[in-house]
């Protein structure tokens, strides 16, 4: 436990565990309302991980562990109950598995989802997050991003390539404006800076933009609110949010951009008990915590046309640490302890973090 | 590890500087001995959501908005906004696997809707005892009452799609054993159900992966076994590659009107039948050319000027040799006439050998043999199929080695009498591959009489229009002893 930055600001990110796995893990996520996270990724060998870890007075211990026919590349609690606890996994394959980590051994739900490798995964309406029945959905290698009710085996929506000659890799997806039983929206990144905005209750694209750099990371801040801010993370180190209230006729939604690193900025994950605070994970292993400062005022009048326009603040650096040298490839936040959040890091080991004083933001 | 975005420790003085580390180790402390106590609550709460005594879900199970879209998928085509159905297609792409066991969630789901429901369980009663009765369409309505009672009931729409099985609806059972394994991905009937559904649709390969599930979940279940055996064979039956079914159509060759009055007034769902269908066409015009003299007049008819082959095959010790030479000497220009003469029965052996693919194992050329060894044309049609690459030289001389004897030698060698004069090149490369096998010259020499003289009179065919040094080296091989008029007994 090394001591943290030595710079006048209150918050710090305090390295807590650490532990080495052998195999590669690609998700790390807080099993809910409990101090325990599942890690899932891939062994040497090709086969699927899957990892139960419970934090335990200082050290982590594995409580439980499964070996599946391929590789799991990502994995949600987003569609579970709190009672159920069933993680749904994406795998090398194709498939898509919902495991039920008290019977981890056989899926309770599975469905050959993509036809080569689910890249993101996402999941709402469980965890009493948003409204409406508990959804997963899965973006692909192949391009299609489908959206799975685990009551029905066949998906309930999709959004597919329209030609098979131009497919572009789906690499991040998430749910969002989920604030009634009916409406949510599914917002797509693809590797080649296409972003979608899919509504599920109309069925049609909202939006579609393109920012150039392949987006690897998406988050609404919320889930169950009316669509506030989107954020992105690209190749190439940037960071984009987008006001997601209002939307020019022309211009769609107003967004802006920041470079915040050489590398690949992995993720970015909204802290659960502020919407304004999220967490980068950088691929030179650069965990950083930003927050939003909104503008004076959100939106302005075109002069011309009288159209409405969105207008984005600024991003501010809360605290940041180099937690590793690999690449960190997964991050989650607790929803239950304030600052606390696990960690999955490509030099094959897995982390739990505390950042403090996030109270004060 | 430290980085710094603020003033370095370089830049503040020694004594605020052990002060801010100090403050710095302090709350480091508080935090992780907060952390600590945090841990212990929650790990109580994590304990009694897992043993059921926390609830924290706020929408109930079955209070839980229906599946979105659930009747039509709607497929957005992502290069033109707006909803494109492509709901075959969504179908193929998203072809899914089941789960493989039922959840707490899908069994609360399910006891909802069964359990305590007095109304629903007496219409599911009737509709069992109008199944029992036969009386399938009743019983389709009984289980649609049911439906309607108990919507999320997995039973219900497995015993109607039962029902729709017997009447010979199968895209409406297939629907139906969907949707109960959509309820219940664990439901083993339903699972097996939709597989002989499929199967008798024709989706031999959904059928199989269906069955292998159901085995999966229980292993121990008798009727998958059965249930495996008959898909297995339908899709089998369908691709008639294998030996085994040929068997059948074999066997429908010899006793064509047979299968002919089975195929027609047979109406059960065996699978099997549905096979028959498709061999019966082919055996149906020759049927009916030799309808009127029956199969066996025709081949008696050519006996007379050609086919006396069979019976030196089967009888070749009495065949005398005086009545070789007129046979060699009546063989070529049969020959010729054997084309022109060509029968339904010809056809129909030849059919029959064709069906056979070559052998890729022993087993399966030793049931060949076994089955129209005897039959020169088929044997014939058989051996034709017969390639010649060094893969197969090998594999064909390993499976002779095992089992030629010299009846065998003897039924190839009538087998390859038959052969048109085009297709000598093929039987001498046959005969040349047999003088590889093991104790070759021992058969040889064993070999009766009747099919010397036929070998011989073979080869000098051969000799005509295939290259002369061949057919004298194979020449040699076979008769090496310079013996021609070896008769032993068999």
């Amino acid at each position: 436990r090394s001591m943290s930055t030595l710079v006048t600001k209150p918050q710090q990110v305090i390295e807590h565990l650490a532990q080495s796995v052998n195999y590669t893990p690609f998700t790390a996520n807080w099993v809910p309302c409990s101090a325990r996270f599942a890690v899932c990724g891939v062994h040497p060998r090709g086969t699927g991980a899957l990892q139960v870890f419970k934090m335990q007075k200082g050290k982590l211990v594995v409580q439980a562990e499964a070996e599946k026919k391929s590789g799991i590349k990502c994995a949600t609690f987003g569609a579970s109950f709190y009672e159920d606890r069933h993680l749904a996994c994406g795998g090398y394959d194709g498939s898509l598995n919902v495991f039920d980590l008290e019977r981890i051994n056989t899926p309770v739900f599975t469905a050959q989802a993509h036809t080569s490798i689910v890249n993101c995964i996402d999941g709402c309406g469980g965890l009493n997050i948003g409204f409406g029945a508990p959804e997963i959905v899965t973006g692909g290698r192949d391009g299609c991003v489908r959206v799975w009710d685990v009551r029905q085996a066949e998906p309930v929506a999709a959004l597919e390539p329209a030609s098979s000659s131009q497919v572009r890799d789906c690499w991040a997806v998430c749910f969002g404006n989920s604030f009634n039983d009916q409406e949510r929206a599914v917002c797509c990144g693809y590797d080649n800076g296409d972003i979608k905005l899919l509504d599920l209750r109309m069925n049609k694209l909202l939006w579609e933009v393109n920012v150039k750099n392949g987006i690897v990371g998406m988050q609404f801040d919320r889930k169950e609110i009316n669509m506030n801010k989107l954020v992105l993370t690209t190749l190439e180190g940037q960071v984009s949010v987008y006001d997601m209230r209002t939307f020019h006729k022309s211009e769609g939604y107003a967004g802006m951009t920041k470079k915040i690193s050489k590398s690949t900025v992995w993720s970015a994950n909204h802290l659960p008990q502020n919407r304004d605070v999220f967490s980068t994970a950088a691929g030179n292993g650069v965990l950083s915590v930003w927050q939003y400062e909104y503008p004076d005022s959100r939106k302005i009048k075109d002069a011309d046309t009288g159209e409405e326009r969105g207008v984005t603040g600024k991003l501010k650096e809360v605290c940041s640490k180099k937690v590793s040298d690999q690449p960190i490839i997964s991050f989650d936040w607790s929803r239950d302890k304030l600052g606390l959040a696990c960690m999955a890091c490509l030099d094959q080991t897995v982390r739990v973090s505390i950042v403090t004083k996030l109270n004060l933001l | 590890r430290n980085s710094t975005t603020r003033p370095t420790a370089a830049s503040m003085d020694p004594l605020s500087l052990q002060l801010s580390m100090r403050q710095r180790a302090q709350e480091m402390s508080s935090v992780l001995a907060d952390l600590d106590e945090w841990e212990a609550s929650i790990s109580s709460r994590d304990k009694a959501l897992g043993d059921g005594s926390l609830t924290l879900t706020k929408t109930a199970a079955d209070a839980l908005p229906a599946v979105r879209h659930s009747d039509a998928l709607s497929v957005v085509n992502s290069d033109n906004p707006g909803p494109e159905d492509r709901a075959a297609e969504e179908a193929d792409t998203g072809g899914a696997k089941r789960a493989k066991a039922k959840t707490k969630k899908k069994a609360k789901v399910d006891q909802g809707a069964g359990v305590g429901n007095v109304e629903f369980d007496e219409e599911k009663q009737r509709g069992n005892a109008l199944f029992k009765a036969k009386k399938w369409q009743q019983a389709v309505e009984s289980y649609s009452k049911c439906i309607a009672i108990a919507p999320r009931s997995a039973v219900a729409y497995s015993n109607r799609a039962n029902c729709y099985f017997q009447m010979g609806q199968f895209d409406k059972a297939d629907a139906d054993c969907t949707k109960a394994l959509g309820l219940d991905a664990g439901y083993v009937k339903a699972m097996y159900r939709r597989a002989l559904t499929r199967s008798k649709l024709g989706s031999h390969e959904a059928a199989l992966a269906d069955v292998r599930r159901a085995i999966k979940l229980a292993p121990k279940n008798r009727t998958l076994r059965t249930v495996l055996k008959t898909v297995k064979d339908a899709a089998s039956n369908n691709t008639a590659s294998t030996p085994a079914p040929t068997q059948s159509a074999v066997a429908t060759a010899n006793e064509p009107r047979r299968k002919l009055v089975v195929r027609e007034t047979d109406s059960d769902s065996d699978s099997d039948d549905d096979d028959d269908a498709e061999d019966v066409p082919v055996r149906r015009t020759n049927n009916n050319d030799s309808n009127s003299n029956g199969a066996s007049n025709t081949r008696s008819s050519n006996a007379v000027l050609i086919e006396d082959v069979t019976p030196a095959s089967t009888s070749t010790a009495t065949e005398p040799t005086p009545a070789a030479p007129t046979r060699t000497t009546s063989k070529q220009p049969a020959s010729k006439p054997q084309q022109q003469h060509a029968t339904a029965a010809e056809h129909d052996d030849a059919a029959t050998g064709q069906r056979l693919k070559a052998p890729r194992n022993l087993p399966e050329y030793e049931m060949a043999f076994r089955t129209i060894g005897e039959s020169p044309r088929a044997f014939a049609a058989y051996l034709r199929q017969f390639e010649f690459g060094e893969t197969q030289r090998k594999l064909y001389t390993k499976i002779f080695s095992a089992v030629l004897t010299h009846e065998m030698m003897a039924c190839i060698v009538s087998a390859l009498d038959t052969y048109a004069d085009d297709q000598l090149e093929h039987a001498l490369s046959l005969l040349q591959l047999l003088t590889g096998v093991s104790r070759f010259s021992m058969i040889a020499v064993f070999l009766p009489g009747g099919s010397k003289q036929t070998l011989t009179a073979l080869l000098d065919r051969c000799a005509q229009h295939v290259d002369a040094a061949r057919v004298e080296a194979v020449r040699n091989a076979y008769f090496a002893t310079g013996d021609s008029d070896s008769d032993d007994s068999d």
